[in-house]
């Protein structure tokens, strides 16, 4: 009985689905057997946006953003790996890649057929994530006003310095 | 100089004290005392330079007295709050020029306009010929400048801090003009107007003092407060404490921070910090280096002392540890002891106000582990702490299979400073060096280790203790470490040229690059 359930197990093991099994490793917190696994198939979207998942979440957004624009070029409409887009673009503070990634993201949502109940779910990421975009950008702003002002203030106080100068080298008795 | 140089440290809180923050600072003063010979050149030509030299020395002396006053809200008002480190590199340069600028132009052009007017007024009261009364003010200034530099770095910072310090040198500067005018007419009531001038500041100044104590540097965020302040010979120090949430409590060591950095971290338990600081890294030799009975560190950079708690609260059970560490600033290891427990005793001895090549060369002593995390100015490896002479003494300074651990700041494995850092030390270990991606930072740990291998096997790294499993776990993904060869080729540092600001600049230039390129650094 004990040799037949055996089989039974390795038999289930041989037709799990190689992405599945994957999965099972990542969930199980078994990085080596899902990085293994992973090295083993081909590129495909899914299997990029497994590798994305798994940068992301060890905390190496530009790892992470070099898988999902592989998987990306794979297939251009991937809901997952759009919304790892924003996001890492966020991480990484890069407001134009934060609005290419959001703007493809609603384009997606849009133009994919999701469920009635998946829907909402989709479209109150893509209002987050334009949100965050937009104080991004505003912050880039600020930054870029005060490097201005910056700037401004100190070409012109030298310029007054140099103005007062030659205002006092005229005036005065050589 | 007792204005260059607390000039520095007034806005050390905001700008840090980089070199660019120093190029600004001396060359707005330069300028200032450029403009002033030549101010005081053309104004000396004319009558009574005596009288002109008061007056010049009691419109200095207000003037200064002022500084302290604005420097925050001007600061502030070029400065946007919450700027991350790498973000703020051009606001550095351009920031501290105009507060540099509107705050030390003026009062530097009056007090250059001191020395000719001083030069006439010599010359004319002692009937001396310009060079010999330009030779006797020189002197004399620059005797005062010898008074001002060291007064200013071991007395009047620390003593009085910086306000106390600004208005001491107008108190100076008001009794210098009060005498020149009083010589000048030869009345007493004449020294009744620069009194009331100097009280007059002293107490607009101190009026003023309030809004400076509250902005004596960036503020912390809404929830957080500043247990400690305070000014050392060396640096602007506070320790900061977040709100006590989920994630627990958690205490910062800062110095000169303007930014989103921070120099110590402390929560309640030692041990393994979250996800995301370097600290956890220097845990692992003691896991790798596979030794019982004792194991000793040697801490270059010690701090608050947050690499000895993570290493001792993740240490394999049953080793005896044994710690030394060197700490450049007395203040923090001061701050450290009082809010951060930092202990000493004699298994944790702490040497304050050593620089840390110093400190290694006077050590007779080897160790299993030698840490590595000094920093300068916030972001800047001092060049003296990572040239190849210096890797080889501490190098000199390991057991066998002992390690040398470092924390480098960079924006990838290419990152011309992290490179760079890292080749310099396997040329001087002779060996391999492994160079770690910190996950959830811009951070890198070197390790390099003396006549035993790197703990590696194939592409992989060696396995540690359960204590620091989940500091390994993330580094199982290709891409998070690099081996560094001996023999790679490319420039190394040697402490007859160790450019290590030019490599800082590349490294934020090339980092923002690579970043918004969307390019894959790991």
């Amino acid at each position: 009985m004990l040799a037949w359930l055996a089989l039974l197990a390795v038999a289930q093991q041989l037709q799990e689905d190689p992405l599945d099994a994957t999965r099972s490793a990542i969930a199980e917190g078994d990085l080596r057997r899902a990085v293994a696994q992973l090295q083993a198939l081909p590129a495909s979207a899914e299997t990029e946006n497994l590798w994305t998942n798994l940068y992301y979440r060890a905390g190496a957004p530009t790892l992470a953003l070099e898988h999902l624009e592989a998987g990306l070029g794979h297939r251009p409409e991937h809901l997952e790996l759009l919304h790892r887009g924003a996001s890492v673009a966020l991480w990484l503070g890069d407001a134009k890649l934060a609005r290419l990634y959001v703007g493809r993201l609603a384009k997606a949502v849009e133009a994919t057929e999701l469920a009635a109940t998946a829907r909402p779910g989709w479209q109150a990421a893509v209002e987050d994530f334009e949100e965050r975009a937009a104080a991004l950008e505003e912050g880039l702003r600020t930054r870029g006003t005060a490097l201005m002002r910056a700037r401004v203030v100190a070409l012109a106080t030298m310029v007054l310095a140099f103005g007062v100068l030659v205002f006092v080298g005229r005036r005065s008795v050589p | 100089m007792i204005m260059e140089l607390a000039a520095v440290r007034l806005l050390a809180p905001w700008f840090g004290t980089s070199l660019v923050v120093w190029t600004n600072v001396i060359a707005v003063v330069l300028l200032g005392l450029a403009g002033g010979y030549w101010m005081g050149g053309r104004l000396a030509t004319g009558s009574a330079p005596v009288s002109k030299l008061g007056g010049m020395l009691l419109l200095a002396g207000p003037l200064t007295a002022f500084i302290p006053a604005f420097s925050g809200p001007l600061a502030r008002f070029f400065l946007p709050s919450e700027l991350a480190l790498h973000e703020a590199a051009s606001l550095v340069l351009w920031g501290s020029l105009a507060v540099s600028l509107v705050l030390f132009l003026p009062p530097a052009a009056l007090l250059g306009a001191v020395s000719p007017l001083a030069v006439e007024s010599v010359a004319r009261m002692d009937r001396r010929s310009a060079g010999n009364a330009g030779g006797k003010v020189l002197a004399s200034g620059t005797l005062g400048s010898l008074v001002g530099v060291f007064s200013t770095s071991h007395v009047l910072v620390p003593q009085l801090g910086l306000i106390g310090t600004f208005l001491t040198a107008s108190l100076f500067l008001c009794l210098a003009g009060a005498l020149a005018l009083r010589v000048a007419k030869g009345k007493v009531s004449s020294v009744a107007a620069p009194i009331v001038l100097w009280l007059a500041a002293v107490g607009l100044g101190v009026s003023r003092t309030a809004t400076y104590g509250s902005a004596g540097g960036p503020s912390p965020p809404e929830g957080w407060r500043v247990l400690q302040r305070g000014e050392s010979p060396y640096q602007s120090v506070r320790v900061v404490e977040g709100p006590d949430d989920e994630r627990g409590l958690f205490r910062y060591l800062q110095v000169n921070e303007g930014f989103d950095s921070f120099q110590s971290v402390w929560q309640e338990e030692p041990g393994l910090l979250p996800a995301g600081f370097y600290y956890n890294d220097f845990a692992l030799p003691a896991h790798w280096g596979d030794k019982s009975g004792s194991w000793s560190v040697l801490i270059l950079g010690l701090g608050a002392g947050t690499a000895v708690r993570v290493i001792e609260g993740a240490a394999p059970p049953g080793l005896s540890l044994d710690f030394t560490g060197i700490e450049l600033d007395p203040l923090v290891v001061e701050f450290a002891k009082a809010d951060l427990e930092l202990i000493e005793d004699e298994t944790h001895r702490v040497h304050a106000d050593l620089d840390a090549r110093v400190a290694l060369r006077a050590l007779d002593q080897e160790f299993d582990q030698i840490v590595l995390d000094c920093y300068a100015n916030q972001i800047e490896i001092p060049p003296h702490l990572c040239t190849l002479e210096f890797f080889r003494e501490v190098r000199a300074h390991l057991k066998e299979g002992g390690f040398l651990c470092a924390n480098l700041g960079g924006f990838g494995f290419d990152d011309p400073l992290v490179r760079t850092v890292a080749r310099t030390a396997a040329r001087a270990f002779e060996d391999p060096v492994l160079l770690m991606s910190v996950p959830h930072s811009r951070n890198y740990t070197l390790f390099a280790r003396r006549g035993a291998a790197l703990p590696w096997e194939g592409n992989r790294l060696a396995d540690a203790g359960r204590e620091v499993a989940d500091v390994l776990h993330p580094r199982e993904l290709p891409g998070f470490f690099q081996r560094i060869e001996a023999d790679e080729q490319g420039g190394v540092l040697v402490d007859n040229q160790a450019p290590v600001e030019i490599l800082q600049k590349r490294s934020i230039e090339e980092g923002h690059r690579r970043r918004l390129g969307g390019g894959g650094a790991g």
